[in-house]
């Protein structure tokens, strides 16, 4: 028998994403079967370069019936049905390679990776049936969150071999599938109260709308209802109770509720990472401790638990590190730091615990000294995140010494441009750094605040001729035109050697903030060269004047700012030595 | 069963300690036995006119042969050891009598009180020893250097128990530093207890000895070494075993391994949760380590602690006035000084006898910026009556170079042929820096040519007429100066200071030695006390600057001293160019920001901490930095300031 697949979609406005998904699977697929449910941009040019198969259905509010009319027009033994915003991630021949395997099997399970953040690389993961056999009886179901229904469990199989990858979504964009999902299931719920799938998604629905106190009825009716044999719901709809409790700060609700869970799945890693975390929450260190162990031990948990990725290695790590760290135990504290980088070097939040902790039992200089030796410098995106972390404590030449290990590979990001620049010029080490700033391409996000450094960088070093000229161009652009006020402003007040002239003559918002921010990066300039020539105090002096004759919003905006700066600094202070001798 | 009791004792070049110790037993003891080991002082015939048996053994390197000796020829049926350095309390003697006629007991350990430290400074270190036993020929010492015994007796006699007799207290001075030669004594020990240990390397007591003799030769990581193999073999409730923790603490501490210091003093806890001396060196490594938080809450949980017992051999002071000092001291470098000033006052007030926490307190109440309230404060707290207080007093006040004060406290002493000629000068100094000139060189000249200070009185004088500007009177002192013959270094000064008087402008450097730099460093710090910045730059001015690099931080705590504060900045960013260090930048930033200069202030703070960030007082000026910067924008919105154009700096 000939295994033929057939990918089957249904889009609408996919202009953005559809070239990559097809792209990820048309190696994969024999057949592509487009249905489009009223797109008004160019989504069937894109779909046009993979197939001609591509059908219009008109929308009617129901997912599952545009989703059959599609399986209608497949051809193909196999249906895998992807969205837009997902990617297949597999190897050339794998999936063919999988539906070969067996006779017996009509539907695979395949893990959907939903990411939660792409900055540090958190995402979940759960299982669902996107791949199963081209036959009647297997259609979809449900108006919305539809599945496809395979009544016989002994026929579903699952892997962990190929993937499914989402798309990250932006939070706008997320709420107004929400808002979308959440009126069609309301309606189907009417229909059939005693559907606790739809209470499920209903629930989830109203937790993403952070609105936990309306998801909970939900989520407990379906966690309750749901047996084991839907452990593919009953598990999410208990992990995401935990985490709804969690919101509403019931933590007792949720220890009880995760001791009961963990006795019955004792496999489910998310229970005992959940747990530690309420736990944790009620100053319960040495305990929280012992679950996120648990859960670290555990780590993935078999496919068919619904799984936050990282709770059974560096969120569980990072969380542990913490809680040692609240028990005054920072020995411990530092290495389940460290293992949390090691294993996600993406999840930066351990880094800046390990950066505290070292800072506060040894000198700026030894904490550099230990990054380097441990060699966490010669990871870019670490030494990255760790160069910012001196540059914000206020060490910019040590920032600049973070990335010393990575800046001579040849091929170089515009962030991580922007970051050599910017350290060089704080440090006073002004051609290096303008000389970076300069390769950021006009396109890059980072351009106008790379322009804005550059700035600063010249008024330093008195170059006010070419300032002038950044600041004319800069004008021109509307996104920096309030920047470019102020450093036009502050080039004349610092050509002339007179006192701010900015023109603003009452006090306008954007114009204070802009000062002010500026003022901030002047702040951090530390140069290595105790004799440089610069024009630091001048500068600093006329951003100063100017946002205290700015009456009332810049002087208040300054003095905000400098009661930012004790705050800041008593902080510091409190956590590096304590109450001191405070006893009396 | 008797009991009559036999003083024992082995000696040797006792002939000034042996008195005061017979002395103390005399009226309590039945008999005394005396082994002398090779005396060549009067030792023998002391003991025997004060009714000693004297026998002579020849020395071979053990004491434990000579000891058993003595207790051969005892026939009381109690044995009191001492050794010829110590006395026995009177209020003990009573105790005695009634302890000897106990009848279930083999043997008592009594409290010894070690006294330590120089003469005038002494301090104080119970512990507890094995010096009253039955006298049984089976009994006898073991061991060539720690002897010991009350082991012997317990192997000897299973049922043997002992008792700690609390109210038997013999005083040792066998530890101060004037009793001993300290160096020879710990060689000797040594060589004999590892001759011993070869013989016997099993033995745990004898490695214990080791490692506390390794320790005092301070050898300490040997020490750390050889004592923990000893605790690992010893039953926790061996009643030296507080003792032998308190030790590994110690060699740890001192062989600069504050994490297993550390270490041993919370597995220590656990044996002894109230073993005062455990929080005390606890305190003292996290105070090393600059780790203040911590350091403070040991210190305070040892001045917490209930009395000691006799066991732990508790070090004075560790449940008082020293780690009260230490809080203080914390306070301190919080710059906290209402609570560094209330720990000194406490630690003071239990120990009335301790200088160092009189200094801190004087330190902190600025005596030469604030005589009279220096003074009015220091009456409130301490009986400034006795002649010694004042001596002492006038002894720091000097120090701190507070002269009116250190002369009010010297002055009521007026008749100067009893007064020593180190007092005399020390006045005519303070006089000098009185400007009272006239007082300063009538004393100055009761001095001889014969006197060992004659020379340093010239040098006075000399220095009266030359701030005044007499030039004769200079050359002439100096011409009688010279005819002393001077040391190369103080002829330079002398040429410096007469080179100042002449008009000349452009005048040779000069080249100045270590001890010329002293005398400089001396010499400006009083022209500077006297208010005469100009003659102090006269003089710094005519010295190659080479040749003072490496005293630039001392002249610049000079100048922080008594100003101006643009000359220190002035020094500071010299001192910066080569010398990048925390407590430069951070006086620097001080000094900014005493000069309203915030924005280099604030660069200054933040080097400081760049280079050393365990200092809290950086952060702490910081701190107050950022209050004082929004207290200025909060003044300048009040103002309502003019808004003229303003000149940029």
């Amino acid at each position: 028998m000939k295994d033929t697949v057939t990918l089957v979609m249904i889009v609408k406005n996919e202009s953005r994403d559809l070239e990559t998904c097809l792209a990820s699977v048309k190696e994969q697929v024999d057949e592509i079967i487009i249905v489009d449910t009223g797109s008004t941009d160019n989504t069937w040019e894109i779909a046009r370069k993979y197939t001609d198969k591509i059908f219009t259905y008109p929308w009617d509010g129901n997912f599952s019936s545009a989703r059959n009319y599609a399986i209608g027009k497949a051809t193909g033994d196999w249906l895998l049905s992807l969205d837009a915003d997902e990617v297949l991630l597999s190897k050339p021949g794998q999936l063919k390679e999988l539906i070969s395997r067996s006779t017996k099997i009509d539907a695979y399970m395949l893990p959907l990776l939903y990411p939660i953040s792409e900055e540090t690389g958190e995402y979940n993961q759960f299982l669902i049936l996107r791949l199963f056999r081209n036959k009647k009886e297997y259609r979809f179901e449900g108006t919305i969150h539809e599945q496809v229904v395979v009544h016989h469990n002994e026929v579903v199989d699952s892997t962990t071999e190929l993937m499914i990858q989402h798309n990250t979504l932006s939070p706008r964009e997320r709420n107004r599938k929400r808002g979308r999902n959440l009126a069609a299931l309301k309606k189907a719920s009417l229909l059939a109260p005693q559907n606790y799938f739809l209470q499920y998604y209903l629930g989830i629905e109203w937790l993403g709308l952070a609105k936990p106190q309306l998801a909970l009825p939900f989520l407990q009716n379906a966690y309750r209802q749901l047996t084991d044999d839907h452990l593919l719901f009953r598990a999410p709809a208990l992990r995401y109770l935990l985490i709804c409790l969690h919101n509403l700060g019931q933590l007792d609700e949720m220890i009880c509720l995760s001791l009961e869970a963990a006795s019955q799945y004792p496999e489910y890693t998310d229970v005992y990472y959940l747990g530690g975390i309420a736990l944790e929450e009620k100053k319960e260190y040495a305990l929280a401790i012992k679950w996120f162990d648990q859960a670290r031990q555990g780590g993935t948990p078999p496919a068919m638990y619904s799984h936050m990725n990282g709770t059974g290695s560096y969120l569980a790590l990072y969380h542990m590190g913490f809680c040692y760290e609240k028990l005054g135990l920072t020995g411990p504290a530092k290495d389940c730091y460290e293992r949390a980088l090691q294993e996600n070097d993406r999840y930066h939040y351990p880094a800046s615990h390990l950066f505290l902790l070292l800072l506060k039992e040894g000198s700026p200089r030894t904490t550099l000294a230990y990054l380097q030796e441990k060699g966490y410098l010669n990871n870019r995106r670490l030494a990255l995140t760790i160069a910012n972390l001196f540059f914000m404590a206020g060490y910019p030449s040590l920032a600049t010494a973070c990335l010393a290990e990575c800046s001579t590979a040849t091929e170089q990001n515009d962030e991580f441009l922007f970051q050599l620049g910017l350290y060089h010029i704080y440090s006073g080490r002004f051609p290096g750094g303008l000389h970076s700033l300069k390769q950021i391409p006009k396109e890059s996000n980072f351009f106008p605040i790379a322009q804005t450094h550059q700035a600063i960088a010249l008024l330093l070093t008195g170059r006010f001729k070419t300032c002038r000229s950044l600041g004319l161009q800069m004008w021109k652009n509307k996104s920096t035109r309030i920047t470019a006020r102020v450093i036009l402003g502050l080039t004349r007040s610092l050509q002339e050697g007179l006192a701010a002239d900015l023109a603003a003559t009452r006090s306008e918002v954007a114009l204070i903030n802009t000062s002010l921010n500026l003022l901030d990066f002047c702040y951090h300039y530390l140069p290595d060269d105790l004799d440089k020539k610069s024009y630091y105090h001048q500068l600093v002096n006329v951003l100063e004047t100017f946002l205290l004759r700015t009456t009332p919003g810049g002087n208040q905006a300054l003095a905000d700012y400098y009661d930012g700066k004790v705050n800041n600094s008593r902080e510091l202070f409190a956590y590096k030595f304590g109450n001191g001798g405070s006893k009396v | 069963m008797g009991n009559r009791i036999s003083l024992c004792m082995i000696v040797k070049n006792e002939e000034s300690n042996i008195r005061r110790c017979l002395a103390s037993v005399m009226d309590v003891v039945d008999e005394i036995i005396i082994v002398d080991t090779g005396s060549q002082d009067t030792t023998p015939r002391v003991a025997l006119e004060l009714g000693a048996k004297v026998y002579h053994f020849p020395w071979n390197d053990n004491f434990s042969d000579a000891r058993n000796l003595s207790l051969s020829k005892a026939a009381g049926e109690w044995i009191l050891f001492l050794d010829a350095d110590e006395e026995l309390t009177t209020e003990s003697k009573k105790v005695l009598l009634q302890l000897t006629s106990e009848e279930n007991v083999e043997g008592y350990f009594t409290r010894i009180i070690n006294y330590i430290g120089k003469d005038g400074w002494t301090e104080t270190c119970p512990d507890l020893v094995f010096r009253l036993f039955r006298n049984k020929p089976e009994y006898r010492f073991r061991g060539a250097i720690h002897e010991q015994i009350a082991d012997v007796i317990l192997e000897k006699n299973k049922q043997a128990t002992y008792r700690v007799a609390e109210d038997v207290i013999i005083l040792h001075y066998g530890y101060l530093d004037s009793q001993i030669d300290q160096k020879d004594k710990k060689k000797r020990n040594l060589t004999i207890i590892q001759k011993e240990l070869a013989a016997d390397s099993d033995n745990n007591l004898l490695k214990y000895h080791y490692g506390i003799e390794l320790y005092r030769a301070e050898r300490y990581q040997e020490a750390a070494e050889v004592l923990i193999q000893v605790a690992n073999h010893t039953d926790p409730n061996t009643i030296y075993f507080a003792k032998l923790l308190r030790y590994i603490v110690l060699s740890y501490h001192s062989a600069g391994q504050p994490a297993k210091a550390l270490e041993v003093i919370h597995l220590g806890l656990q044996f002894f949760p109230n073993y005062a001396d455990l929080y005390y060196y606890g305190g003292l490594t996290h105070l090393t380590q600059k780790q203040y938080a911590k350091a403070a809450e040991f210190f305070s949980q040892a001045i917490a602690l209930p009395e000691q017992p006799a066991q732990y051999a508790s070090f004075a002071g560790v449940r008082g006035f020293r780690s009260l000092y230490h809080l203080g001291e914390i306070a301190e470098s919080f710059l906290n000084y209402e609570e560094a000033l209330h720990y000194y006052l406490a630690s003071l007030r239990d120990n009335p006898n301790f200088q160092p926490a009189l200094e801190r307190i004087i330190v902190i109440l600025e005596p030469r910026k604030n005589p009279a309230y220096t003074r009015e404060c220091l009456e409130k707290v301490l009986d400034l009556g006795s002649p010694q207080a004042k001596l002492i007093l006038s002894n720091i006040f000097f120090n701190q170079k507070a002269y009116q004060l250190a002369l009010e406290f010297l002055e009521p002493t007026s008749d100067t042929a009893s007064v020593p000629e180190e007092i005399l000068l020390r006045k005519a100094f303070c006089l000098v820096q009185q400007r009272r000139f006239l007082e300063a060189l009538i004393l100055l000249g009761e001095f001889t040519p014969d006197s060992p200070r004659y020379l340093l009185a010239k040098f006075n004088e000399l220095f009266c007429f030359w701030v005044q500007g007499k030039k004769r009177k200079v050359q002439v002192i100096a011409g009688e100066l010279r005819d002393l013959g001077l040391a190369e270094d103080t002829d330079n000064i002398l040429k410096l200071l007469l080179k100042s008087l002449e008009k000349r402008k452009a005048v040779r450097k000069i080249c100045l030695g270590q001890d010329g730099i002293d005398l400089l460093l001396d010499l400006l710090s009083r022209l500077l006390d006297l208010n005469e910045p100009e003659k102090a730059n006269e003089l710094y001015k005519k010295v190659v600057p080479a040749c003072l690099v490496e005293r630039q931080w001392d002249i610049i705590q000079l100048y922080h001293q008594y100003g101006p504060v643009e000359r220190t900045v002035e020094l500071l960013k010299e001192y910066l160019t080569i010398n990048r260090d925390g407590k430069a930048h951070f006086l620097l930033a001080e000094s900014y920001q005493e000069l309203g200069n915030f924005v280099e202030a604030e660069q200054h703070y933040r080097y400081a901490i760049e280079q050393d960030s365990d200092q809290p007082r950086y952060f702490i000026g910081q701190i107050r930095l950022y209050e004082n910067w929004r207290r200025k924008i909060t003044e300048k919105n009040l103002a309502g300031e003019q808004h003229g154009e303003e000149e940029l700096p």
